[in-house]
Parts: C-alpha cells; sequence; structure tokens
C-alpha cells in the first residue's frame, strides 16, 4: 500500500496481535488466536470477497469508529463456529441462549477485539478514538462488505486502503475476519500522526 | 449451466444461453433484471449508488439513475422489443446505520423505480428494503430469477407468465399485474 508508512504497518501488526489475544483472552484461553495481517489497496468492487465468497453466512459486530481516527471495524465469524464460540461462552455464564443473549454476547466478542485494536493504534499516536456502539448482523458476509464498499463509493474513490486479518485458532476450526477501513482513503491521517 | 458472477457495477446482457447470472450478497447495492420473455433477451446489472457523480468512470450500470437507459439501449440492439420488456429487482437493504451517510439502498430503489417509470418499463417483481442480504441469480435460459437469503431456502421473484417457458406456452407473457413481494422495514 503505497501511503502506509512502516510505523503504520507495525502498529497494525501490534494491534492485530493485541486483539488476537484479547480474543484468547476472552474465551478463557481454551483457543489460541494468532493474526495474519494484510495492509493492502483495494478497488472497491473487490471488497465484498474479502473474507472468500460474499454468500458465506457470517456473525458479525460492526463500529464506526470517528475522533481522531476514523474509519470502519469489521469483525466477522462464519456462522457455524460462531454459533459454537457463543454456545461455549453462554455455558460459561450459565445462561439460556435467546436471540437477545446471542447477539449481545457476539457485540461484547466485537467489542473485546475492537477496543484492542484500537487502543493499540490510541495508544501508540496519542489519537482519540470514539467506537460507536456494536452493530451486530448475521447475514452474509459479501452483503455487509458491500454496502460498506457502496459507502465508501459515494466519496467518489474507487480504491481504498484495507487492512485485512484472518485471525485463527491454533487448536480449533475458528477463524474470524477483523478488517479495518480507514475513513481518510489517502492515509493522511497516519502520516500526520506518525 | 455455466455461472457468471456478476460484480459491482458490472452488467451483463444476452439471449437465452445456458448461463446463470449471480449478484452474491447484495446488501444496499440493487440487482436489476430486464427481460422481454417473447424475445428471451435480458440484462443484469449491480447497481452501486443512486446517482452518478460527475468524475464517476463510464460505467453505467454502477448508478441508478443512469442504469435503466443503458441496460435499455443493450437489450434492443439483442433485439427485444421495448413495449415488451420488464423489470425485477432486489436488494436495496438497510444494512448497517452509517451516521455520515444516507440510506443508499433505499435512495438506490426509489431512483431504480422513478428511472423504470419515466421509461415507462413495468416492475412486474421486486425484493427490495429490509435490513438483510440476498442473492440474486437468474436463469438465462429458462428467464427466471430466484432470490437466496442467509439461512433460507432460494425465493422464485419471476411471476410465472413472465418465465420464458411459460410466455411460450400460453403465447404472451404479458396480462396479468404487478406482484411484488416487499420486505419489513427494519
Amino acid at each position: 500500500m503505497e501511503a502506509t508508512s512502516a510505523a503504520m504497518a507495525a502498529a497494525m501488526s501490534e494491534a492485530l496481535d493485541h486483539a488476537a489475544r484479547a480474543l484468547s483472552g476472552f474465551l478463557d484461553s481454551r483457543l489460541q488466536w494468532t493474526a495474519d495481517v494484510r495492509i493492502t489497496r483495494h478497488r472497491l468492487s473487490e471488497l465484498p470477497a474479502l473474507c472468500g465468497r460474499e454468500d458465506t453466512s457470517v456473525a458479525a459486530a460492526f463500529f464506526e469508529v470517528s475522533g481522531d481516527l476514523m474509519g470502519y471495524l469489521l469483525l466477522a465469524i462464519p456462522e457455524e463456529p460462531a454459533r459454537r464460540i457463543v454456545d461455549e461462552l453462554l455455558r460459561v455464564m450459565g445462561s439460556a441462549a435467546d436471540e437477545e443473549l446471542v447477539n449481545s454476547t457476539i457485540g461484547e466478542l466485537g467489542n473485546v477485539v475492537g477496543s484492542a485494536f484500537l487502543n493499540v493504534l490510541a495508544d501508540r499516536f496519542g489519537l482519540r478514538v470514539a467506537p460507536s456502539p456494536p452493530q451486530v448482523a448475521w447475514d452474509m458476509v459479501g452483503a455487509l462488505l458491500s454496502t460498506l464498499a457502496g459507502a465508501l463509493a459515494a466519496r467518489a474513490r474507487s480504491e481504498w486502503p484495507v487492512v485485512n486479518t484472518h485471525l485463527k485458532a491454533k487448536d480449533g476450526d475458528y477463524p474470524a475476519y477483523l478488517i479495518w477501513i480507514p475513513g481518510d482513503a489517502d492515509g493522511r491521517q497516519w502520516e500526520v500522526a506518525s | 449451466m455455466t455461472k457468471v458472477s456478476i460484480g459491482m457495477g458490472e452488467y451483463r446482457a444476452g439471449l437465452a444461453v445456458e448461463e446463470e447470472w449471480t449478484i452474491y450478497g447484495l446488501g444496499s447495492c440493487v440487482g436489476l433484471i430486464l427481460s422481454d420473455p417473447e424475445r428471451r433477451v435480458a440484462a443484469m446489472a449491480h447497481v452501486v449508488l443512486p446517482e452518478r457523480f460527475p468524475t464517476a468512470a463510464d460505467e453505467p450500470a454502477k448508478f441508478a439513475d443512469t442504469v435503466v437507459p443503458f441496460l435499455l439501449q443493450e437489450l434492443t440492439r439483442l433485439g427485444a422489443r421495448r413495449e415488451r420488456i420488464c423489470a425485477q429487482a432486489a436488494g436495496g437493504a438497510h444494512m448497517l446505520a452509517l451516521s455520515e451517510l444516507p440510506d443508499i439502498g433505499a435512495r438506490n430503489v426509489a431512483v431504480i423505480r422513478e428511472q423504470l417509470r419515466q421509461h415507462g418499463i413495468p416492475l412486474v417483481a421486486e425484493q427490495v428494503g429490509g435490513n438483510h442480504g440476498r442473492t440474486l441469480s437468474w436463469d438465462a435460459l429458462r428467464g427466471v430469477a430466484t432470490v437466496k437469503r442467509a439461512g433460507k431456502p432460494p425465493e422464485v421473484l419471476t411471476p410465472r407468465q413472465y418465465a420464458y417457458e411459460e410466455v411460450a406456452a400460453v403465447g404472451s407473457g404479458f396480462g396479468s399485474g404487478r406482484r411484488a413481494v416487499h420486505a419489513p422495514a427494519p
């Protein structure tokens, strides 16, 4: 990515490692997650396929981030592993899994991972970061990403930088994706901050 | 059956061939199909934004305010008769609340409806709005559109009387009313 400084890439990697560790901690370390980070520039038409097949059903927590650092953060977990994670967490809490609680759990998972990611960036660059409450959706990942792509396309840019992370659990089939799309396509806020 | 994926801002037009055209994961975007069931000519577009902006590249299928005349031109070129062309649409959902941006999905749908009205094209079936994604497929051989949602079985969008085989069987595909399937508002 042309506009990405080495400092930004290093900070992103650190932030995503932190997010992976937070996810491991949230799940009581039964699964150790690692982050495979890619920072790339994409045509907007490529965004819907960032996590594989566009019609893959996922549980997603979405945040709109404002403040000194603006952008969109999406945590997406394929539906089946997401349900296993929720079941496991709710069993620990001794709760019955009604829809509201399931969604709340996914939102909390998003909060933990998203906060871990954003906190590192805020601390590293001294930025004020204000994420929205999580929006939880169980839907096709391509529909979520194409909606973001459509919103970005309205800004008359055809390409956008994307931080795309595939979170993998070492001892289980629990893939997850954490995607950060900066609100500023030129990355100017990063250059200034670093 | 050859499967063809239609990406954001792309379109496909053609005669009845053994192809299935699909737009996967429609969110706020709209999948628009125009077809002449008698001539078995169709076009499908993946519409992203309501209005073309001045600096946009030449991508008429990408914008709701340019897609309809563009597809009509393509269909006519392929032998469709203007008075027989009908439309079907899916998508335009409100998937995410984005504070600084308007509801693009609803605007996409509104502009497409207005464009169809201006060009005198009947919208014979639609499955739009709501807050869920959709995958829209078009069987180019049979002239049948289907819509799939996450965790739900596929639903046929095309009213029977507009499917190619039905039109061939009865001699004319037109005459009955519009079938609209509306998703509930979010």
